[in-house]
């Protein structure tokens, strides 16, 4: 009867035992979540230009991605210069990244250079390769510059070219 | 002009009633008046000198150049001597106690460093102290050293690699009287003008006591002259010891006192004084003197330091610390005891500096005025938008694209490897010149002029125009590509005679004279064959190719003459690196740039210079004739490169060689970096170099110094992979059983439905 219970017991504990562990490494993994996200890895949530909601790329990741996110910072506070010049210095580090080029259209497209904005999409799309997302946004892109030019034909193909994206 | 009437007639008036004096008495007013107006003219002269001097010279501050500042971050290919080389080259001293902006101290694989505080054009940059960690020549973690946070990435203050000076060889570092440091001031002040905010420009106690000195020692062993009468004598730098001189500057003092306030004078004496001589640059003010002496910021000098400085004063070259050390270091001792009887500093402080040790930094190392070549290129684009005067006065920062450690390898690995190429095959006279630059962004980040990279004279990277022979062929397969001719369209290698308006008929021949009858098109560029790309050439047109070269960014009128197909034109380094720029960044024509931005002394942005784009190729277009430029590297007339990069780095580049071996060129890129060789005479005699043999050589030693990234061509969508099976010229989308050589290529998709019947209306079948 002792040993029964005593086995029962031992049971009890461990059954008690079992979910307390799980406990633990979810808490752990919830943790490890929230500190991962802390890192500028992880940061994919930040949406990078804010009026294209649909958009949201992911930041690349280490000082990259610092400085677009400067960038984006600059051009919202309407800084066009500083945010050329992080873009620079981001290109610099990854001349290579669709996105920095796209945010190089961006800037010019602000500051009324709307040919070079043009210039800038293409000059992403050539370096875009499989990813969409970003293609979407050079062509959605490319139709504003080109309403504003007054070629509504570009714009309208623009509009198409976009819209074969998702 | 009735009431001036008035005026002159009274005095007048007077005049004539002066008549009524005795003569001797008219006489004495005119000896007295005479002498005063005079001595009062004179003195409005000198005053007027005074004040455009020093005007001037607060306001004349040349422009300074600075090369682009290294970014560092996780990740990035840089091994601790490359790093702790670029930290010398940007004023960097080894310090272990790493405490000061400006110090750095290497241990184990890390490095200690604080960087120092920059006005950058996007913003001010704060000073900041980080520990930096290394394996296997890549940095891979960056951390602050107090609080062990993480950092994505931080950048350098750049290098001052020149200046812009007036006609005088003179350099300074202009400091405001807020940045000067208290304790330098004071210790100024103490040695050599203790009075200096009593007085009225001349401190005639001082005077008479050094008079009294001088004359008892037989000697002059005192100066009695005050800061103010010293700044008058640095600006007119004679050395003369006349009493008029003498007489003029203590003038020239009453007259600065009277005009400006004690800090005004104070500041420019700072900025102006001599402190010493860097080969050809005089080293003015102490701004300058602390980074020539100390490598460091004035307001980061130690007490030992500071008194240095305040020695030196007195006599830059006969107390040089460099030269004579021990004259230096007792003066410094003899400063440091008047700093502390003047209660400067105290007495602990004078022990401790006292026994510091007199710790110069060595001259050589630093970026200074090292790289002529660059600064010449800076130089030619600056005469564009600013007019001299501007360059020499205005304070003006130009941030350029120059990265120090690549042109470094630009120059060493130049200069030897056309020592080895000249040792190896005897001949003599040999030289070259070097552009590297951003592949993608048209950065130019390094120019070598010459063999000799010290010497500035001729620059042949920007002055050198030379036939570029082979290295105009890309030109003429993109036309073709652009035409609907692919990498597999047969094109006949076989004899040709044309017609020259004018002259004999010209029959080209191929290097090796022999012909190699029908070939896939991609071999012809591989193989750099004549026969077949003139042949190409002819059939789109001579005109259509010189568009294309023009569109590749090259500028000038070229006559469409069929010897243009073979590269009878000629260019400069320089102009061919921005031919291959447009290749190189996937058919966008970005113009070069070698200055990012201008900033006026109060660090606002003057002028920027952006990067533009402009798409003048397809990306498909552009893509075909990289993969083509690939082939001629891993199978072609470049493929001896693979002896200085591995083919992993899947480099795409051109070899050129000029009639009779008088140019031996070399255009390539890898993934990040572009660069363009040209070997000749300046005699334009034959070297006996091919661009293989030669040029390539020269790219190859410096890239593989240069940690390249591979090329790894970005694939536009509308490109198709097919096997050719050079026997039969048929394609496949896969590999056969049967046909050994079959190569894998890529296609434009819709040109290969008409790929058949293109090659059919080749005018050569």
């Amino acid at each position: 009867m002792n040993s029964k219970l005593h086995i029962n017991n031992r049971i009890l504990s461990r059954s008690h035992e079992q979910p307390c562990r799980l406990w633990r490494v979810m808490i752990l993994v919830a943790l490890f979540c929230v500190i991962t996200n802390c890192t500028p890895q992880k940061r994919v949530s930040i949406p990078v230009f804010r009026e294209e909601p649909q958009g949201q790329l992911p930041l690349p990741s280490g000082q990259t991605g610092t400085l677009l996110t400067s960038a984006n910072m600059a051009m919202q506070a309407g800084e066009l210069d500083k945010a050329e010049m992080h873009l620079e210095r981001a290109l610099r580090l990854s001349p290579s990244d669709a996105q920095l080029w796209h945010g190089m259209a961006r800037v010019r497209f602000e500051q009324g250079n709307y040919a070079q904005a043009v210039q800038f999409c293409l000059k992403s799309n050539s370096l875009a390769g499989k990813n969409g997302a970003i293609v979407r946004q050079n062509w959605l892109l490319m139709e504003k510059a080109y309403l504003k030019t007054g070629e509504e034909e570009k714009a309208t193909q623009a509009r198409q070219k976009a819209s074969e994206r998702y | 002009m009735v009431q001036e009437r008035i005026k002159v007639g009274k005095w007048s008036a007077r005049l004539k009633s002066m008549g009524g004096y005795p003569p001797f008495v008219k006489w004495g007013i005119w000896a007295f008046l005479l002498p005063v107006v005079s001595f009062v003219l004179y003195v409005g002269y000198l005053d007027s000198v005074i004040r455009e001097k020093f005007e001037g010279k607060r306001w004349s501050l040349p422009a300074v150049v600075y090369a682009r500042s290294l970014e560092l971050y996780p990740g990035l290919a840089i091994s601790m001597p490359e790093l702790e080389d670029e930290l010398q080259l940007a004023g960097y001293r080894r310090d272990p106690t790493v405490e000061d902006p400006g110090g750095y101290d290497r241990l184990g694989g890390v490095i200690h460093l604080v960087t120092r505080e920059f006005n950058f054009p996007d913003g001010l940059e704060k000073s900041g102290k980080y520990t930096l960690y290394f394996t296997n020549n890549t940095l891979v973690d960056i951390s602050r050293t107090d609080s062990g946070e993480m950092v994505d990435g931080i950048r350098l203050d750049p290098a001052r690699i020149g200046s812009f000076h007036p006609k005088q060889h003179e350099d300074r570092i202009v400091l405001s009287r807020a940045e000067l440091p208290e304790l330098l001031v004071k210790s100024l002040l103490a040695v050599e003008d203790h009075n200096f905010f009593n007085h009225s420009g001349l401190d005639l106690r001082a005077i008479l006591r050094a008079l009294l000195a001088n004359t008892l020692a037989g000697e002059t062993v005192q100066g009695g002259s005050t800061i103010t009468q010293q700044l008058v004598k640095n600006f007119f730098l004679t050395n003369e010891r006349t009493i008029w001189r003498k007489f003029n500057e203590a003038i020239m003092a009453l007259l600065l006192e009277a005009h400006y306030d004690k800090n005004e004078i104070l500041t420019a004496y700072a900025n102006e004084i001599f402190l010493g001589q860097d080969g050809g640059r005089a080293v003015h003010g102490f701004g300058l003197a602390s980074f020539f002496y100390f490598r460091r910021d004035l307001r980061d000098l130690s007490p030992a330091q500071t008194a240095t400085l305040v020695g030196i004063v007195q006599g830059p070259s006969y107390y040089n610390p460099r030269k004579y050390p021990e004259r230096c270091l007792k003066r410094r001792q003899v400063i440091l005891e008047v700093m502390r009887n003047q209660k400067v500093i105290d007495e602990n402080t004078y022990e401790t500096a006292k026994s510091a040790q007199l710790s110069t930094e060595a001259v050589t190392g630093n970026a200074f005025n090292r790289f002529p070549a660059f600064l010449d290129l800076v130089r030619h684009q600056l005469v564009e938008d600013y007019p001299e005067e501007e360059l020499t006065s205005d304070g003006l920062k130009i941030f350029t694209t120059l990265d120090p450690q690549v042109q470094k390898v630009v120059e060493q690995q130049l200069e030897t490897t056309i020592t080895r190429l000249e040792k190896n095959t005897g001949i003599t006279g040999l030289d070259g010149a070097v552009v590297v630059t951003r592949r993608e962004n048209g950065e130019i980040l390094a120019i070598a002029g010459g063999r000799t990279s010290l010497q500035s004279g001729f620059n042949r990277a920007l002055a050198a125009r030379r036939q570029v022979g082979s290295l105009i062929k890309p030109a003429i397969y993109l036309t073709a590509l652009g035409k609907g001719y692919t990498l597999a369209t047969p094109v006949d290698d076989t004899a040709l005679t044309l017609p020259t308006p004018g002259d004999k008929p010209w029959s080209p021949v191929n290097f090796d004279r022999t012909e190699h009858g029908r070939i896939p098109m991609y071999l012809g560029l591989a193989y750099s064959m004549n026969l077949a790309t003139v042949r190409i050439g002819m059939n789109v047109g001579v005109e259509e190719v010189v568009r294309t070269v023009k569109d590749l960014g090259v500028k000038g009128d070229f006559p469409p003459y069929p010897s243009f197909l073979l590269g009878a034109v000629s260019l400069t380094p320089l102009e061919v690196a921005q031919m291959y720029q447009t290749l190189a960044s996937g058919g966008f024509y970005l113009p070069q740039r070698v200055i990012s931005s201008v900033l006026a002394a109060d660090n606002t942005v003057v002028k920027r210079f952006g990067i533009s784009v402009e798409q003048r190729f397809s990306p498909e277009q552009t893509y075909l004739l990289n993969s083509m430029l690939q082939h001629v590297v891993s199978e072609g007339t470049a493929k001896s490169l693979s002896l200085f990069l591995s083919s992993s780095y899947n480099v795409a580049g051109k070899t050129g060689t000029s009639d009779d071996l008088r140019d031996s060129w070399f255009a390539g890129f890898t993934g990040d970096k572009l660069a363009v060789v040209w070997l000749g005479r300046d005699d334009n005699k034959p070297t006996g170099l091919t661009g293989a043999t030669g040029a390539l050589e020269v790219w190859g030693e410096i890239m593989r110094t240069l940690h390249p990234q591979p090329l790894d061509l970005v694939e536009p969508e509308g490109i198709k992979w097919q096997w050719l099976n050079p026997e039969t010229f048929r394609l496949s989308p896969f590999p056969s059983l049967f046909a050994p050589g079959q190569v894998k290529l890529p296609f434009i998709a819709e040109t290969l439905t008409g790929q058949r019947s293109f090659s059919e209306s080749n005018p050569q079948d």
